[in-house]
């Protein structure tokens, strides 16, 4: 989700959270990034798969941008 | 319009007489803030015609919405000491995947709002926008094969466009599609669910999430990526 809510949202201790410095709308990326996509994406499932315990989120490095 | 204060123009950006979902924030913000977002915006419009730049742009949006939506500690009303979790029993290569979103997708020619709203617009939901915070959650099934083009949005809590042109950019059906092609998931749920994520969050919490969370167990999914705008 986006970054945006973070402070709304760790404070209701999610069990696993992928936060994207995206603009809000766009949690995914702009729209037909397919690139961007696959790799939130990719993290989320990562994440599912190898969290060990409650309240685990990342806020991933790239920021918004718009497909070429 | 003749006298009108600067804070009275940030207010009507917010469900106002000049609602703009993606800069709403800016009456949340506050009027100072929004003053320095204004100044800055005109300046980095400036350095675009010199630089074709956009990226300082989409960063001051971003960085205007964390701060108008980052609320103090004393104002959280959701707030919980922990949390629930629950390990993966096997691998997800071998599991049933879902995906759930709150970007409000429907099949078009299907209802896209609590029957007791009737069918606004995207417009005109912005107009009604506290009947959405009290009306019964409403969720729909989005079969995961059906084309963009029949896939409708109505969600009158956030800027739809990027989801107009492109549902994966919140509801990222194709990408889970490509997912389980490869092997990463052992299969993508055939039915995806999208709900209007402005809605009533104490019935959401209390009534329907338990029993949308019964409904995909029932279709046999055993994980979700949920997808909040």
């Amino acid at each position: 989700m986006s970054n945006v809510f973070r402070g709304r949202v760790v404070v209701q201790k999610p069990s696993r959270t992928v936060f994207t410095q995206h603009i809000m709308g766009r949690p995914m990326s702009a729209p037909f990034d397919n690139e961007r996509q696959t790799y939130v994406l990719r993290e989320a499932l990562k994440m599912l798969e190898t969290a060990t315990e409650p309240d685990t989120s990342i806020v991933l490095p790239e920021k918004y941008r718009v497909a070429l | 319009m003749p006298g009108e204060t600067f804070k009275e123009y940030i207010d009507s950006l917010s469900y106002g007489s000049r609602t703009d979902l993606l800069f709403k924030f800016l009456k949340n913000a506050g009027e100072e803030p929004a003053e320095q977002f204004v100044q800055t915006l005109l300046r980095e419009l400036g350095e675009v015609v010199d630089t074709g730049d956009l990226s300082h742009l989409f960063n001051l949006i971003y960085e205007g919405q964390l701060a108008a939506y980052s609320p103090p500690d004393e104002e959280t009303r959701w707030k919980y000491d922990d949390g629930p979790f629950t390990p993966l029993p096997k691998p997800l290569s071998e599991m049933r995947v879902g995906l759930l979103t709150s970007s409000g997708h429907y099949v078009e020619g299907e209802p896209h709002a609590p029957p007791e709203l009737g069918e606004y617009t995207q417009e005109e939901g912005t107009k009604h926008i506290g009947e959405y915070g009290r009306a019964k959650p409403f969720l729909s099934a989005v079969p995961v094969d059906l084309p963009q083009e029949k896939l409708g949005v109505h969600q009158p809590g956030y800027d739809i466009r990027a989801a107009q042109k492109d549902r994966n950019t919140v509801m990222p059906i194709d990408r889970m599609q490509e997912m389980a092609a490869e092997g990463v998931i052992g299969e993508f749920a055939e039915t995806a669910y999208s709900f209007i994520g402005l809605t009533s969050q104490i019935r959401l919490t209390r009534e329907d999430a338990p029993q949308w969370a019964e409904r995909v167990k029932s279709e046999g999914w055993e994980a979700a990526v949920l997808v909040p705008v």
